[in-house]
């Protein structure tokens, strides 16, 4: 009886030491190689060979999992509005308009760690991000392992496939942070020639619109001569941090193992032992955990930081891997599908929801060809049922062909843009005339006192724009230039044409470089 | 032209006359890889922010580690091998699995 206790409990221990040096695909596949009678038993014991899965073992998949949760509460800790430790309003990934905005804890967290954007457009701030940009944000912070293929699953770790899914949807808020401003224009429907003006003050941190899209449907191609010749082009620039950090940390650990003075005695003691396992499986994954064991323990009493050093290497594989399949993804997408929807609440005018379909069609490396479809609608008909306007607002169609100039590729540093948009206005576009909550950067002369409610005259729009994107090469810095002309505008019926000159930065870069 | 490098038995590391060139080519077996990093003793074989299909370098004199990290289309199911370039001779030196990117492989120079 106490013998099968015994035997019992031995099994029991030794379990999940089993099953984390079968799960390391590594050694896997060298036990698969022995099984099946090849003479790979110097393989299976070679660091130099499986340097991840010596790594892992090393470090202890329970240890990583219970210290991830914890190094996870202790951000998560330091992220607290009132204990907040990082750089203040205005600093990198941490902007005084997230912190005071709804749901703060959340996108401060996600700013902190690089995996929201922010930009702003006119008088309107929007944060946008994807939804796993924060898992992969944690990752590449070293907060969360990634378990690209299946090594952690039994633990805390943000998995490739639900990263993938996750990479299909993304969100917007946009903040309406106007200031008082005044701006002169002629109302376009009015019962009277009276001039009125008003002064518009707008509450500042207002959410003006909410958004979200996802991806219904991506033509991947991971595996054709054009997707192979994207990534050579891009792998060596993308992949350069990683690697390095690799070739760092995996080097250092492979080196103290194999520095160690019982290594080589080490290894000819248990390459005789897997060998005397011949091809049974069992018996060849206990050959091997106690030949790591001794190694772990050996190393451990020449150095006390060895596991540490071995967590190290890992979280070098956790980014490495996360931004090898993030390029891949990137690159893989042909064909892209899109449902987006968008719920604005512009100041001073009813509320809409539209929906649109967009068509992301890449026709070559240097040109792609974008087409858009979408609705609006009123979201309260009751709400402007005395403008005699219908429930749907709009519709809209618009084209877009990007085409890189040079040498580059789309995203590359010039790119001119040809767009044409057409808008049936369906109904009228309502503005709500309220001094007390006006509408931001609008006057209006010859409006009646009385006057609680304008509408513009329903019409045809049809726009066309020309633009050129400059992006120095090396920068994060996007420069675009256009000129648009439109028959008319919502509110006043006349052509216009607009010229524009913008900036704009990608974040991600310069969280990147503060990890 | 013959290889230069000969496995040392009992072990997974080469040797090789100190001062030879060696040229050292990546083959594609499951998707493309491609060497993004690779350092042989102080010295680095890749610029930075290249991955190349091929790297050279000269024997050492004494027992000399060269590391390298691959990258692969097919992330960690990608799969090819290392293999010394010598035409019209060519010879296996490492298995490449995508999720074993780092390799260190040991040369002696004799």
């Amino acid at each position: 009886m106490r013998k099968s206790i015994l035997l019992l409990l031995l099994a029991l221990s030794a379990s999940p030491a089993y099953a984390q040096i079968e799960t390391c695909t590594s050694f896997k596949r060298e036990i698969d190689n022995l099984v099946a009678g090849q003479n790979r038993a110097l393989n299976l014991l070679a660091v130099e060979q499986n340097t991840r899965c010596f790594a892992l073992f090393a470090a202890d998949v329970d240890r990583l999992n219970r210290a991830a949760f914890e190094n996870l509460v202790k951000k998560f800790e330091s992220s607290r509005t009132d204990k907040q430790s990082g750089g203040g309003a205005g600093a990198a990934g941490s902007t005084s308009v997230v912190a005071q905005g709804p749901a703060a804890k959340v996108l401060s967290v996600a700013a902190e760690y690089g995996a929201i954007t922010q930009a702003v457009n006119g008088q309107v701030l929007t944060v946008a991000g994807n939804v796993a940009g924060l898992p992969a944000a944690l990752v590449r912070h070293d907060i969360f392992p990634y378990c690209a293929d299946g090594a952690n699953t039994d633990g805390f770790c943000v998995s490739k496939s639900l990263l993938s899914i996750l990479r299909r949807a993304s969100f917007s808020v946009s903040f309406d942070a106007s200031h008082e401003n005044q701006v002169t224009a002629a109302a376009s429907n009015t019962a009277t020639t009276q001039p009125a003006t008003f002064t518009f003050a707008a509450n500042k941190s207002d959410i003006s619109a909410i958004g979200a899209r996802i991806e219904l449907w991506n033509s991947r191609d991971a595996t054709s001569k054009g997707f192979v010749e994207k990534w050579k082009a891009k792998v060596g620039e993308s992949m350069n941090t990683a690697s390095e950090d690799l070739f760092e940390d995996a080097g250092n650990f492979a080196d103290e193992i194999i520095g160690l003075a019982g290594y080589k005695a080490w290894r000819e003691k248990h390459l005789a032992l897997v060998l005397k396992a011949e091809k049974d499986r069992a018996k060849i994954i206990a050959a091997l955990t106690n030949a790591l064991r001794e190694l772990v323990a050996m190393a451990q009493k020449e150095d006390a930081a060895f596991r540490d050093h071995a967590e190290t290497a890992l979280e070098a594989y956790n980014r490495f891997f996360l931004a090898e399949d993030e390029l891949i993804d990137s690159l893989a997408k042909s064909n892209v599908i899109s449902f987006e929807f968008t719920n604005s609440r512009p100041a001073g005018q009813p509320a809409t929801s539209s929906l649109r379909l967009v068509a992301d069609i890449p026709l070559s490396a240097q040109t792609k060809f974008v087409a858009n479809g979408g609705v609006t609608l009123y979201d309260d008909p009751g709400a402007i049922a005395t403008t005699g306007a219908t429930r749907v607002r709009d519709a809209q169609v618009g084209v877009e062909l990007d085409q890189a100039l040079g040498k580059y590729a789309v995203a590359g540093p010039a790119v001119l843009s040809l767009a044409g948009y057409y808008q049936h206005q369906n109904s009228a576009a309502v503005l709500n005339v309220d001094p007390g909550n006006p509408v931001p950067g609008i006057s209006f002369t010859g409006l009646p006192a009385s006057a609680k409610t304008i509408f513009a005259t329903p019409g045809d729009i049809f726009l066309g724009q020309a633009k050129l994107t400059l992006s120095p090469p090396g920068s994060a810095v996007k420069i675009p230039a256009s000129i648009t002309f439109s028959n008319r505008t919502e509110l006043i019926d006349k052509p216009t044409w607009r010229g524009q000159i913008g900036i704009t930065y990608d974040f991600d870069s310069l969280f990147a470089g503060l990890k | 032209m013959p290889c230069v490098l000969t496995p040392i038995a009992g072990s997974l590391d080469f040797q090789g006359p100190t001062g030879q060139q060696v040229t050292l080519v990546t083959a594609d077996h499951v998707g493309s890889v491609l060497i993004a990093k690779a350092g042989y003793g102080a010295q680095q074989l890749v610029p930075a922010g290249q991955a190349v299909s091929s790297i050279q370098l000269t024997i050492a004199a004494g027992m000399t580690s060269l590391k390298v990290v691959c990258v692969f289309t097919a992330s960690m199911q990608g799969v090819g091998e290392l293999r010394e370039s010598a035409p019209p001779d060519s010879q296996f030196i490492r298995d490449l699995n995508g999720d074993e990117p780092f390799q260190l492989i040991r040369i002696n120079g004799v």
